[in-house]
């Protein structure tokens, strides 16, 4: 296994040596990805470590593989082999090297934190993976600020890691994970702030709306699924260990409810196509966020009910990550796909993708959004049944504010579901099965774009059919049993004593066997087929007649105008409506006061005269030399 | 009061068909006076796409009501610019409908010319018969008899009914009023049957003739038609005094295709759509010898206003043809009248009061043959005005604001 291990690291390194080749460093990254792979699933039966080193007295740094590493070395490591094996392809419209030598780097900084076991390994991974992205997301000349507002919140959620760790130093002498049993809430509010940062949970999410449409789609792919994911496993991670806090407990599942509405409603207002599932990243994250924290509260009970109501919810989380990570870089490879290929950036422009592009990414489009917009026998909805039989079991907690925090929170969930549905519905209604327009689409070298398409949209269906085995390699095989003629353990249960049981299994199953009679039938009856253009009122449909996919969200944005705060602009012949995601505000403002204060001390500074610049260098210098006096 | 109808071209000069203090005029124009009509660039451009001014910006696009859809009974289109609830600008093509009449008429006689303009538009037939009837009398001197006149007021009246019975069915139709809905569309069988035991005709038609008038009903069967009249307005009182505690019903209707007097006149508006804005005194006082009908007016101008004008309307002329019909045996059956004429020419223009506004007829006769024929009807102001008026408005709001005003696509293109 550690052999894997290094394998994977050497595999990656390779690649980044080999990033002015671009096709050979992704093809290095997939095989570090294979390995990567295949250390987790290995890795499932028993953990191992991987290497101690005593960095001080009392500093003691590792690499260790446990169950829940892998688990998330597992999901993470298929995200990653798909994105390669794409970018193999997708290299070809994205020659440069920064983004070979980023993604390569950036999985190297991933599987550090997936199997850090102390702090400082954890933040050196956390880094260098946040570093590297932004290197993939820099593009000389072109939206230089938006990308530093990625890297501003990244360091945001490095600053919380490093001030909680900090802290829990000083408490207890010790970077070890095992430490955080002795933490205290500071510490939990400031790490796990760390973590829900990068998961670009609202209001953590102001830099995403300029800079998404702008970067490739391997990038986009890789920061949407993987690198949130970090956050998730962090979360996972420390939330276990240390002590309980109800009151943090609430607001992380209310925090995470909000963030899935806003996201929700965000999505389904998004009109640039790769803004939709930027959206719907926070709205997943927050329903994993939710998760988390109910899972932590009912925990803090010791009921064997709570009990099973805390492992069903994490259960839920883990469930719901999965379903994210591979349907959000299946969406990103397929919409990247056909974006691409008809070099657009809206969703209204990039219609028809079936026919004006190809099947393969169609359907890669609507089984991504179908598994979001929790369609039966898919993973997501499983995710989804799941979260929502965990909020509406809140009447189980013993006080009645609980109960009503947790319910408010399962409203806000179930709000978010519906309106990510109606903007999933928009992508496969528009982008995958709408008209094409007569549009034409470039030719993009696309053999391994596809295999890594086919195999995560296979993954998507297997994986909501096979969800008892999912169940069990996560380690809640607890809840699982058999229930009115299904056999254990494909009935899973949400509750015990039982609230509500799901089989995706036996659902696949029915609809397989239901299917099969008109497929058949269709088959045999197949009648030659005449296409015609479409007709309304009399005369043919006339470009610029057909419903556009603003128009889908208009009346949204006009019921919901307080919060989209809609505001129609109108000129003679020139109309249009704009609106606006006000919880982006307080980032923006906090950028321009920033710049402000840059400018200010720039004039100050960097003015061009000596002894200003002298001055400064001697303030810094007394400062750190005074930090260092104090620390050692 | 002056009410710019039309525009007409006579040789090399231009004269405005003005409707003035209830008045038809015929006023060669001059700059002066041209400027005192906000509508006559409209009458003199009489464009087939009204109002076309295409809106772009991201997700608008033109949503086609038309030419052949269910909802619209006639061919004609409205194009709606829209983010997709919002109208931002409403076109309407009247163009299918466009079947030039006028040219058509020209070297017909007179009785063919009638034939046609009666065919115009079935639902105003009589309105149309009758101001192209009285404008060729008026050409060649024709003087109708007093109960030639009495009775052509009284199918005025009895068109009136029918039609705005059929606008206010429509109105509670879209607002899913089913069961006022199902009642108006039998008291509108009831007004067509009523019609037909009045001139032989459910539309009308073929009852108005150059000078005269088919053989009017018996005496005998006058008294069944009286109470038939009697029935329908009690029936419909009823209905109509229910309707309005129907906050459901009201609601969609109020507020719905809002116009100010000064719009209205900006469009050359008369009839239902212009006193629902609070204008009197618009109306052609053709029915004066009898008695005075009293003048109903709103003040709001939206489409509940329009659509109790024209309910208060309906009571008014059952009451209008009830009173006159008892006393029609003693309408005298000889007068001042010619019926027979020695012209072959002459020029003539009549204005009527049909159920949506004056209707008016502009005519040159030479060798008893039609040269010029210029038709003015309500319905083409009142596309103009639909056109603006949709603006701003939702989706869910369009029939009540067309359906309010009363036009046809037939009426509007000729």
């Amino acid at each position: 296994m550690k052999f894997l291990f290094i394998i994977s690291l050497i595999f990656y390194a390779l690649g980044a040596f080999f990033s002015l080749k671009p096709k050979v460093s992704y093809f290095l990254g997939f095989g570090g990805s294979v390995s990567a792979f295949i250390t987790g699933c290995l890795a499932l039966g028993h953990g191992t470590v991987f290497w101690k080193f005593s960095l001080l007295n009392h500093i003691m740094l590792s690499l260790a593989i446990d169950h829940l590493s892998a688990v998330f070395l597992i999901i993470a490591s298929i995200s990653w082999l798909a994105l390669a094996l794409y970018s193999v392809d997708y290299s070809k419209l994205y020659p440069q090297r920064r983004i070979s030598l980023g993604f390569n780097l950036s999985l190297i900084g991933m599987l550090l934190v997936l199997t850090a076991q102390d702090a400082i390994t954890m933040l050196i991974g956390w880094e260098i993976m946040t570093i590297f992205v932004f290197l993939m997301m820099q593009n000389p000349g072109k939206h230089f600020e938006r990308s530093f507002r990625f890297l501003a919140f990244g360091e945001l959620s490095t600053v919380c890691l490093l001030i909680g760790f900090a802290a829990l130093f000083a408490l207890t002498g010790s970077f070890s994970f095992d430490a955080l049993k002795h933490g205290s809430p500071f510490i939990l509010i400031m790490i796990s702030l760390g973590f829900i940062i990068k998961m670009d949970i609202v209001p953590f999410h102001g830099w995403m709306r300029g800079i998404y449409g702008e970067i490739p789609d391997n990038t986009a792919a890789l920061l949407s699924a993987p690198v949130t994911l970090m956050g998730v496993y962090g979360l996972e991670r420390i939330i276990p260990l240390v002590p309980q806090n109800q009151a943090w407990d609430i607001i992380i599942i209310l925090l995470g409810a909000f963030s899935a509405f806003w996201g929700g409603m965000q999505a389904a207002a998004a009109d640039k196509i790769k803004l939709l599932p930027a959206y719907s990243t926070v709205e997943n994250n927050g329903m994993i966020l939710t998760t988390i924290g109910f899972y932590s509260l009912a925990q803090g009970f010791n009921t064997p009910i709570l009990h099973y109501l805390s492992l069903f919810a994490l259960a839920t989380s883990i469930i719901i990550a999965i379903s994210h990570t591979l349907a959000k870089t299946l969406l990103f490879m397929s919409v990247g796909h056909a974006k691409e290929a008809y070099d657009v950036h809206t969703i209204d422009e990039a219609r028809g993708i079936w026919s004006g592009v190809g099947r393969i990414p169609a359907i890669g489009i609507v089984i991504s959004a179908l598994s979001f917009s929790a369609f039966p026998p898919l993973i997501g909805y499983a995710g989804e049944w799941m979260i929502l039989e965990t909020l509406f079991q809140s009447y189980r907690f013993p006080s009645t504010a609980l109960a009503f925090f947790t319910a408010l929170a399962g409203i806000l969930i179930a709000l978010a579901i519906g309106t990510i549905s109606f903007a999933m519905i928009k992508i496969i209604g528009y982008n995958a099965l709408g008209y094409d327009h007569g549009r034409k689409s470039r030719y993009i070298p696309h053999q391994l774009m596809h295999i890594s398409e086919i195999g995560l949209e296979f993954l998507l269906l297997l994986g909501g059919i096979g969800l008892p085995l999912i169940i069990i390699i996560t380690g809640f095989s607890k809840l699982l049993i058999g229930l009115l003629g299904v056999p254990a353990p494909l009935v899973l249960a949400s509750g015990n004593p039982v609230f509500g049981v799901i089989s995706p299994t036996f659902i696949g199953i029915i609809m397989l066997v239901l299917m099969i009679i008109p497929s058949f039938i269709f088959i045999k009856g197949k009648k030659k087929v005449r296409k015609v253009d479409s007709w309304n009122g009399g005369i043919r449909i006339a470009e610029g007649e057909f419903f556009s996919a603003p128009a889908y969200s208009q009346i949204l944005e006009h019921i919901l105008r307080k919060f989209y705060r809609t505001c129609e602009k109108r000129a003679k012949t020139h109309a249009s409506i704009v609106i606006e995601d006000v919880l982006i505000e307080p980032s923006e403002t906090v950028a321009r006061v920033i710049r402000k204060l840059g400018e200010k001390v720039a004039s100050v500074l960097m003015n061009g005269k000596i002894s200003a610049y002298i001055t400064y260098i001697l303030i810094l210098f007394i400062t750190v030399f005074i930090i260092g006096m104090l620390v050692f | 009061m002056k009410i710019l109808i039309g525009i007409v071209e006579s040789g090399s000069e231009e004269y405005l068909f003005v409707l003035e203090n209830g008045k038809p005029v015929l006023i060669k124009a001059d700059d002066k006076l041209i400027g005192k009509f906000a509508n006559y660039e409209i009458l003199r451009q009489k464009p087939l796409k009204i109002n076309d001014k295409p809106i772009k910006g991201p997700g608008v696009f033109k949503f086609r009501y038309g030419p052949v859809t269910s909802g619209i009974l006639e061919a004609g289109c409205y194009h709606l610019y829209t983010y997709g609830e919002k109208i931002l600008n409403a076109t309407i093509n009247i163009s299918w409908k466009k079947r030039d009449l006028e040219q058509a008429m020209q070297q017909k006689s007179p009785e063919e010319s009638l034939f046609m303009a009666e065919r115009i538009c079935s639902n105003f037939a009589m309105s149309h018969s009758l101001a192209f009837s009285r404008a060729v009398e008026m050409a060649l001197d024709i003087r109708p008899s007093l109960l030639t006149h009495n009775w052509r007021t009284l199918f005025i009246e009895s068109e009136r009914i029918y039609n705005h019975l059929h606008v206010i069915q429509k109105l509670a139709s879209s607002a899913a009023q089913k069961v006022l809905a199902a009642h108006l569309s039998a008291l509108f069988e009831d007004a067509l049957r009523l019609s037909e035991a009045l001139t032989g005709s459910r539309y009308l038609m073929g009852v108005n003739h150059i000078g005269k008038l088919s053989p009017t009903p018996e005496v005998s069967i006058i008294q069944k038609i009286i109470d038939g009249y009697q029935e329908l307005k009690e029936r419909f009182t009823k209905l109509y005094k229910k309707s309005l505690s129907d906050n459901n019903y009201l609601d969609r209707l109020h507020s719905s295709g809002t116009l100010t007097q000064e719009q209205a006149q900006t469009f050359g508006l008369t009839g239902p759509s212009l006193r629902a804005c609070g204008v009197k005194g618009e109306l052609y006082d053709d029915s004066r010898h009898l008695i005075d009908l009293p003048v109903i007016t709103k003040k709001e101008g939206d489409a509940l206003a329009r659509m109790e004008v024209r309910a208060e309307e309906i009571v008014n002329s059952c009451q209008y043809l009830i009173d006159h019909l008892r006393v029609s045996d003693s309408w005298p059956e000889e007068g001042d009248e010619k019926v027979q004429t020695e012209n072959t020419g002459g020029t003539g223009y009549a204005l009527v009061n049909s159920p949506s506004g004056a209707l008016g007829y502009y005519v040159e006769i030479v060798n008893r043959k039609m040269k010029q024929v210029n038709i003015f009807t309500p319905s083409y102001p009142g596309m103009h005005a639909i056109s603006q008026v949709l603006e701003g408005h939702i989706f869910t709001d369009f029939p009540f604001v067309v359906d309010s005003f009363g036009v046809h696509f037939a009426d509007a293109a000729c």
